[in-house]
């Protein structure tokens, strides 16, 4: 489980160098049109999910919102990304993977908007 | 000490607000992560596609090393450059100028303020160790015959292949072998100084053709007006 908005402690600019010592969450949120959020998802299993494990992240969760309300849909995946030093590696180890930048301009393709905020677990959340 | 930029091409699709969210958090990133010094933007005026210039530098590999693992660089900077991100505002470009750097004794870069330009040089692989001398002494020397340089520093774009740590190399091509950093206080001591008769402006205007033996197989030129960032102005 993945709490977010209002559970989860928000690295900023102003945070310490410290606040990536713990267990850390790359957290995306983002906006499809109903008719591409199928096709999102699936490029993010078949394509996402395995350069991202290969690199030393692990997929977390991967939610997404009703497709039928008359708005976009909001795609949410989390990965657990390690502390500060591991994420170092994993970033390394996508900007030289091949099939990293295919994912990435596989997904832009489909996306209407979105955030990416790197989330920290509060001491009460269960994967804390 | 470790001289550093970040040369990018920006999306044409990218908002404006995000474009200048990216902006801020370049040139003032000095101000969440200490070890980051001489902090400046610039948006470049050449004619390559590359929009955004970001120049920095380090003190040593170990405050580099630091800057790669500050939560800053991966909260904030990353989200608006890594591929995957659905705030990226960069584009791909083939040009292979995004990271590029040297080491160097001191700020012998440092430029209060006024033009940047940047000189990236593909140099041939087998040049002979004197030629690469000979152009390294006359960029350093180029100040005397053209008093509009207020900076030239000529070095082997050794970052290009050391980007994760500053130290180790990651094996991989680089497209420009060689930087020439160039500083100028005005847009009229730049002009003044293309059109002018020193040897490496000759040279340049010339396309190489020839210079010491033909050992510029291909050049890319970057110019912009600094914009300093969070505590720049310390010439330390």
């Amino acid at each position: 489980m993945l709490a977010v908005d209002g559970v989860t402690l928000q690295a900023n600019g102003g945070a310490a160098a410290s606040a990536l010592a713990t267990m850390s969450f790359l957290v995306d949120v983002i906006q499809i049109e109903p008719a591409h959020a199928d096709e999102y998802l699936r490029l993010v299993r078949d394509l996402g999910v395995p350069v991202m494990t290969a690199a030393g992240a692990a997929l977390v969760a991967c939610w997404s919102t009703a497709r039928d309300h008359g708005e976009d849909v909001d795609v949410l995946v989390a990965w657990s990304i390690g502390d500060a030093a591991r994420w170092n590696e994993i970033r390394k180890n996508l900007v030289l993977d091949p099939r990293w930048h295919r994912y990435g301009r596989e997904v832009a393709r489909l996306r209407r908007g979105g955030t990416r905020r790197i989330h920290h677990a509060a001491d009460f959340s269960p994967d804390a | 000490m470790l001289r550093r930029f970040e040369i990018y091409a920006l999306r044409p699709d990218a908002p404006a607000a995000a474009r200048e969210r990216l902006r801020c958090a370049l040139r003032d990133c000095a101000r969440f992560i200490p070890e980051v010094r001489h902090s400046a933007i610039g948006s470049n005026l050449s004619a390559a596609p590359l929009q955004l210039v970001w120049e920095h530098a380090y003190a040593s590999p170990e405050a580099y090393q630091r800057y790669m693992v500050h939560p800053f660089h991966a909260d904030v900077l990353d989200r608006h450059l890594l591929a995957d991100s659905p705030e990226r505002v960069v584009a791909d470009s083939a040009l292979g100028a995004g990271l590029l750097g040297y080491g160097c004794e001191a700020a012998d870069y440092h430029l209060p303020g006024g033009v940047r330009r940047l000189v990236l040089l593909r140099l041939a692989d087998d040049a002979p160790g004197n030629r690469l001398r000979s152009f390294a002494t006359a960029a350093h020397e180029a100040r005397a015959q053209a008093p509009q340089l207020a900076v030239s520093v000529f070095a082997e774009n050794s970052f290009a292949t050391r980007w994760f740590d500053g130290v180790s190399e990651i094996p991989g091509r680089r497209s420009w072998t060689h930087l020439w950093e160039q500083g100028f206080r005005s847009n009229a001591d730049l002009a003044a100084y293309r059109a002018g008769g020193s040897t490496l402006a000759q040279a340049e205007r010339g396309g190489w053709s020839g210079w010491l033996d033909g050992i510029v197989e291909s050049s890319l030129e970057i110019i912009y007006t600094l914009e300093p960032g969070w505590g720049y102005e310390d010439p330390g």
